[in-house]
């Protein structure tokens, strides 16, 4: 969507608090013998105790709150009967809606004691995605934010997946403009409205590029099985950058 | 809540068609070519028989 007026930003960021400081929760209580159904439970009672929705169960009938992946799962995963270790690393996709608005984000967190690779690749996942917010501006192409990643990625010696994309969001949890990569594509000329509402969410790789279907319908992995991140905020464009909304 | 996307080979599709499209001008060419070989074959067999009648006279027997 792109934002008209006033009322528009104050429910778009009404949403972005509540799925950020879910996803700040759900981090926070991660810990070895849970399992990905119990955390998935905290998410849902946090977003239900603020009036919120799950966005995944209301618009595709997602059956859980929020996605919950545990490598070698990197996306879409569904909460279940999972136990957590040490060690693991974990994705959690909040998304959800609140008087009609949606807001979507998601980070990849590594459960203690963390191997000095993960825990490097976690990092460089938020500065992947970082790259990609401080490329926002209004008038700018929806391009230049995949080649900020990229140019990131490659300079550090990373891979993108490049089949799981950004997306509009606001009025709906995906809408215009549609699918945005957040790798260097060069036929992407689109250009950033004012006030678009839109997800920044790189999957950064140690050496996948694209994602392929796990156990279910739902869950998605990295073709060659390398650990992957990603972190996502939903955001606004501004003349003067992006505005995030989903800051815990 | 990512969003799947469709791979972009825009590019890609667009050689094939050039290669397909160049490829059907060749044979099209070629049957072109066959087909006014064989109209210009035909009309000088029909001038050459037409002239021998005219210009020729009676086999004596």
């Amino acid at each position: 969507m792109t934002i008209e007026n006033d009322n528009d930003l104050e429910a778009l960021k009404r949403i972005g608090v509540i799925v950020a400081r879910t996803l700040a929760a759900m981090g926070k209580a991660l810990e070895p013998g849970m399992t990905t159904r119990e955390l998935d439970e905290i998410g849902r009672v946090l977003l239900e105790r603020e009036g919120a929705r799950p966005a995944p169960a209301l618009t595709y009938n997602f059956p859980g709150a929020t996605c919950i992946s545990v490598f070698p799962d990197i996306a879409h995963g569904i909460p279940g009967d999972r136990v957590l270790k040490a060690g693991d690393l974990v994705n959690i996709d909040v998304s959800a809606e609140k008087d009609g608005y949606f807001a979507d984000t998601g980070s990849s967190f590594v459960m203690p004691p963390k191997a000095p690779k993960l825990e490097r690749l976690a990092r460089d996942g938020k500065r992947a995605m970082w790259a990609g917010v401080n490329s926002v501006r209004a008038g700018a192409k929806l391009g230049d934010i995949g080649r900020a990643i990229q140019t990131f990625a490659d300079r550090e010696g990373y891979t993108l997946i490049r089949n799981l994309a950004s997306h509009g969001v606001g009025r709906g949890l995906h809408e215009e403009p549609g699918e945005i990569p957040t790798w260097h594509e060069p036929g992407e000329r689109r250009r950033i409205g004012e006030g678009l509402v839109f997800t920044i969410e790189p999957f950064l790789s140690m050496g996948s590029e694209w994602a392929v279907e796990g156990d279910d319908e739902w869950t998605l992995r990295a073709d060659t099985g390398r650990p992957t991140v990603q972190f996502e905020h939903t955001l606004v464009a501004t003349k003067s950058g992006a505005l995030v909304l989903t800051a815990a | 809540m990512t969003k799947s996307a469709p791979p972009r080979q825009g590019w890609r599709l667009f050689a094939a068609f050039a290669l397909v499209v160049f490829a059907s001008m060749l044979v099209l060419q070629e049957a072109l070519a066959r087909m006014l070989a064989r109209w210009l074959a035909g009309v000088w067999v029909t001038t050459l028989d037409t002239l021998l009648r005219i210009f020729s006279g009676p086999i004596s027997g």
